[in-house]
């Protein structure tokens, strides 16, 4: 019995960063309706999202400046984050996309779908796409989560045409240092010798 | 094709070679490359005014190859190349071999700083659109420099016109180019080795000015053209000045004249320096030479008369000049902004220099210059009065320049455009470093001829200095290409590839967005005018995503607004702009196209997704709008399409507003910013109007009477309809601003082509007061 409340205690603790911040109270309703099973490495790919405004009050679309939420009125945004969800629920913790302009406004009971372009990774792996609709005021945001399996593959081949030739040109560059250093060097250790040997 | 660019290069090392005769090998492969890129824009240039880019590209290359033809028949040099010393050589190729690559890497990831500007200008010469016009704002010209992007555009043409990458690699060639120049010139008039490696190494790394550090950070818009042809005018000023040649003369005025081109102020300020020159040089030596001035003179007169032919600002100005007023294009300070338009107002009240990002005035003695044109300012009297002193003519002509550059922007009012003084104090800041470079090379020069001791004291002395100088453009240049080397995939050669591909949460545009305007390029035709939606949040985000897409579209844009600042100074970071003006605000909330007309607009580019039902329904229904391009990605999840904008099959029969008396507008008790509103209008009459359809306009003001944006009245149909006798309603769609804020509307009836002020029941001109809030 013990043993099972201290478990209790346990999960709780867990938990409370999460539900003390979103969920059941949360102003709005997000829906995957469609996204890719796989998607090749850095490269765009689109997730089709259905946000519903629950609450009572409008929203609009939040206003970030450098990973700060610059807006005073209730508004919402997209956060997403490959693979690791993140442990704490700050705005800088995701890649922060609009799903409204700032301009617009999702009344309460309104609904709009949306489709958002997000980047793959640039590593190959099969894991989770975390999404979160992030709304509410600046100082009292709500996170509702929804993850999608994703498989990300080899990179495209323009992708991987652009990494060689950047490589190369790097590669050339290194080159040619070493070479402008190697000269210095014995340009140096000559000019060294120089007065001890007149 | 591309192996035609060996035509100017060759044309350039034989006039380096045969014509100036220069025996340094790296400066004559550099001057080769310079000679050869700016004589290739001065007959490009020429012919473009009379032909289109293409012919005039292959026929400028013919040119070249003739005149290399006849270069050759000259003798060659016979005296043998004058090596670079142990040091010295590894030295100068580190710099120069970080200068190329730092700059290629950085514009690989970023392209270039006002992209925005300059992407669109190189598209719209491919265009043949010439002179330039503002790309945003098509009803204006822009009157201003054009060298660089011209430049560019025209040798793309040998690169099946991929002209961001030539200008990437264009711009790295010039920096590596400008450090073998500016010391080769340096070693030469300077007669010390040591002095010109140290002149280099503090112009290029050693100067932190504003938010750069050194010139091998300074490469982004103009400013790689601009230095490079600044060091390649030194260098023919004194080859001319120190050799009796008519023909070298001339080559030094023409290419003088074509660096008006491409950067009108630094022509001036060399221009200036040049003049007062030899009238320095012989009070210094007590003995006047005639053959100093009359040189002189013969170079500038030869520029002058160039610079006042070949486009650009320095033919506008006379010309506008000698028309007096009626000659502006530009009808306000907001537009002059736009246009490039220059004013001049000398002296300028206060002597103070204005600072590029606050707009603040300061004087030449506050820390604000060593801010914005790097510490070495604050010692340019002394290294100046040094090189006086020393009589070294090098080092006199480039304190005179630094001078000349910081003194102009404090005596000569430039009204609208002062924020534009860093153009001038970041020469100042070079060449205040090079003089520093030059004190430190003298300084271990005089050193190595004392005792172990003070050797060991100077050079731990200058060692420090440079290390302090140094560290920061070392840093910055390591992380560039730490950066390239860590992340490969964020470079990018193809346009095509890096154009909206990066995520960026503020900037709205996607790669279909790029795909979409590759495909309208071979729609649209030359002049033609699109008007793009790409609302959003953020004006500077908005502009680049529109940039972009006239980049790949090469096309004009419709529709962005000019905003009206304040009386006034304004700072660089002032914005001057709106994604969409009222007009297009108007169309892209109501899908109205009667606004069209009036923008001029050919083409319609739309997101069906950002459009409300109704709108894009309205679209896709007008008989007016001719789809020509859908366009949507493999899952459907993301849509462009574009519609031709049809010729108005007939013109309504329009009702004279004079005998209207507007009776009530009663706009919806909430605005919000950047919407469109029905307002019903009420109206009072006698006249029967029948089928016809009143001409009503508006334009918004701040209470102060200012235009919200300039030139963007909105005109629409309103269609009445009898409520009762001599009563009618019509309804029109009201755009509101960008910002919250308290605004008036004056209300105008039209009839033909004439407005007049649609007048309420009071017999006074209409205005609706409104209140927009966020």
């Amino acid at each position: 019995m013990r043993r099972t409340t201290r478990l209790l205690v346990v999960v709780t603790l867990l938990t409370l960063p999460l539900s003390s911040q979103a969920a059941d109270s949360s102003p709005v309703e997000l829906t995957v309706l469609t996204a890719p099973k796989e998607v090749p490495a850095f490269s765009s790919f689109y997730v089709r999202l259905r946000l519903v405004n629950t609450g009572s009050r409008p929203l609009r679309g939040c206003l970030i400046e450098l990973s700060r939420l610059i807006s005073t009125e209730p508004c919402v945004f997209l956060g997403y984050r490959f693979w690791k969800a993140p442990t704490r629920f700050k705005v800088d913790s995701v890649d922060p996309l609009p799903l409204l302009q700032h301009s617009d406004i999702l009344g309460p009971g309104e609904q709009i779908e949306r489709s958002v372009r997000l980047v793959s990774p640039r590593q190959s792996r099969t894991g989770t796409l975390h999404l979160y609709a992030v709304s509410g005021r600046p100082d009292a945001l709500t996170w509702v989560h929804q993850s999608v399996p994703i498989t990300v593959g080899r990179a495209p081949f323009e992708v991987r045409r652009r990494e060689i030739v950047t490589l190369a040109l790097v590669g050339v560059y290194v080159l040619g240092i070493a070479w402008a250093l190697f000269r210095l060097a014995l340009g140096l250790s000559r000019a060294w010798r120089r007065p001890c040997s007149s | 094709m591309f192996l035609l660019t060996l035509i100017p290069l060759a044309w350039g090392y034989l006039l380096a070679t045969r014509l100036l005769r220069e025996s340094q090998r790296w400066l004559r492969w550099s001057l080769a490359y310079a000679l050869g890129l700016l004589s290739f824009l001065a007959a490009v240039n020429a012919l473009f005014h009379v032909l289109p880019l293409r012919p005039a590209v292959y026929l400028s290359l013919a040119l070249l190859l003739l005149g290399s033809a006849l270069l050759f028949r000259l003798p060659g040099l016979r005296i043998p190349p004058s090596p670079l010393g142990p040091v010295e050589g590894p030295v100068l190729a580190l710099l120069a071999l970080t200068a190329f690559f730092e700059a290629l890497f950085w514009q690989m990831q970023w392209s270039d700083d006002d992209y925005f500007l300059h992407a669109p200008l190189m598209a719209l010469a491919l265009r043949d659109v010439f002179p330039t016009q503002n790309p945003f704002l098509p009803d204006l010209p822009l009157i201003g420099h054009y060298g660089r992007d011209l430049a560019i555009a025209a040798l793309s043409v040998l690169f099946g016109e991929h002209f961001l990458a030539v200008q990437y690699f264009v711009t790295a060639a010039n920096q590596a180019a400008a450090v073998l120049v500016v010391h080769g010139t340096a070693r030469r008039f300077l007669r010390s080795p040591r002095q010109a490696l140290w002149a280099v190494l503090f112009a290029f790394a050693g100067v932190n000015y504003g938010s750069r550090r050194g010139l091998i950070e300074t490469f982004q818009n103009n400013n790689s053209f601009a230095f490079l042809f600044l060091f390649v005018s030194l260098y023919l000023f004194f080859t001319a000045f120190t050799r009796r040649s008519l023909t070298v003369t001339v080559l030094a005025g023409l290419a003088f004249g074509t660096f008006a081109l491409i950067y009108e102020t630094s022509y001036g300020l060399l221009a200036i320096a040049f003049a007062a020159f030899p009238f320095v040089l012989c009070a210094l030596r007590r003995r006047w030479r005639l053959r100093y001035f009359t040189v002189t003179a013969g170079l500038l007169l030869l520029s002058v008369a160039l610079a006042l032919i070949q486009g650009g600002t320095l033919t506008e100005l006379p010309k506008r000049y000698l028309a007096g007023e009626k000659a502006d294009v530009a009808k306000s300070v907001d537009e002059r902004r736009m246009t490039h338009e220059i004013r001049i107002r000398i002296p300028k009240p206060g002597f103070t220099i204005t600072s590029p990002f606050t707009a603040e005035e300061y004087p030449l003695w506050s820390w604000r210059l060593e801010e914005d044109g790097g510490m070495f300012i604050s010692v340019l009297p002394l290294t100046a009065l040094l090189m006086l002193w020393q009589r070294k003519p090098w080092g006199i002509l480039i304190a005179a320049l630094s001078v000349v550059a910081i003194l102009i922007p404090a005596s000569i009012d430039f009204p609208g455009l002062n924020s534009e003084s860093l153009r001038f104090v970041l020469v100042g800041g070079v060449g205040a470093a090079m003089l520093v470079g030059v004190v430190s090379g003298m300084t271990w020069e005089v050193a190595r001829r004392r005792g172990s001791w003070t050797r060991w004291i100077v050079a731990v002395g200058v060692a420090g200095v440079a290390a302090l100088s140094f560290w920061p453009s070392a840093k910055f240049a390591f992380r560039v290409i730490n950066s390239t080397a860590q992340y490969p995939r964020d470079h990018y050669l193809v346009g095509e590839e890096w154009g909206c591909s990066p995520v960026q949460p503020r900037r709205p545009c996607e790669p279909i967005d790029v795909s979409a305007a590759v495909a309208l390029r071979s729609i649209v035709q030359k002049g033609d005018r699109v008007l793009a939606d790409f609302r959003g949040d953020y004006v500077t985000s908005v502009m680049q995503a529109e940039a972009t897409f006239m980049t790949f579209a090469r096309a004009f844009l419709a529709g962005p607004g000019v905003r009206t600042l304040r009386d006034g100074t304004h700072s660089q970071d002032s914005p001057s702009w709106e994604g969409e003006g009222f007009r297009a605000r108007v169309f892209l909330e109501t899908g109205e196209t009667s606004v069209l007309d009036d923008l001029r607009v050919t083409y319609v580019y739309v997101n069906p997704e950002k459009l409300a039902r109704d709108v894009y329904r309205r679209i896709q229904e007008n008989p007016r709008l001719e789809r020509v391009l859908h366009l949507e990605t493999g899952d459907g999840a993301a849509v462009r399409e574009a519609y031709r904008l049809k010729p108005a099959q007939a013109t309504p029969v329009w009702v004279p507003p004079q005998a209207f008396r507007l009776v009530s507008a009663e706009p919806p008790a909430r605005l919000e910013s950047r919407r469109a509103y029905p307002v019903p209008l009420v109206l009072s009459g006698d006249v029967e109007p029948g089928d016809g359809v009143l001409r009503v306009s508006y334009d918004v003001r701040f209470p102060d009477d200012r235009l919200v944006t300039q030139n963007d009245e909105v005109r629409l149909p309103v269609v009445l309809r009898p409520t009762g006798p001599g009563r009618w309603t019509g309804m029109l769609s009201l755009a509101t601003p960008w910002e919250a804020g308290e605004y008036n509307v004056r209300l105008y009836g039209w009839d033909g082509n004439t407005r007049f002020p649609l007048l309420g029941t009071d017999g006074q001109p209409a205005v609706l007061r409104l209140r927009v809030e966020e």
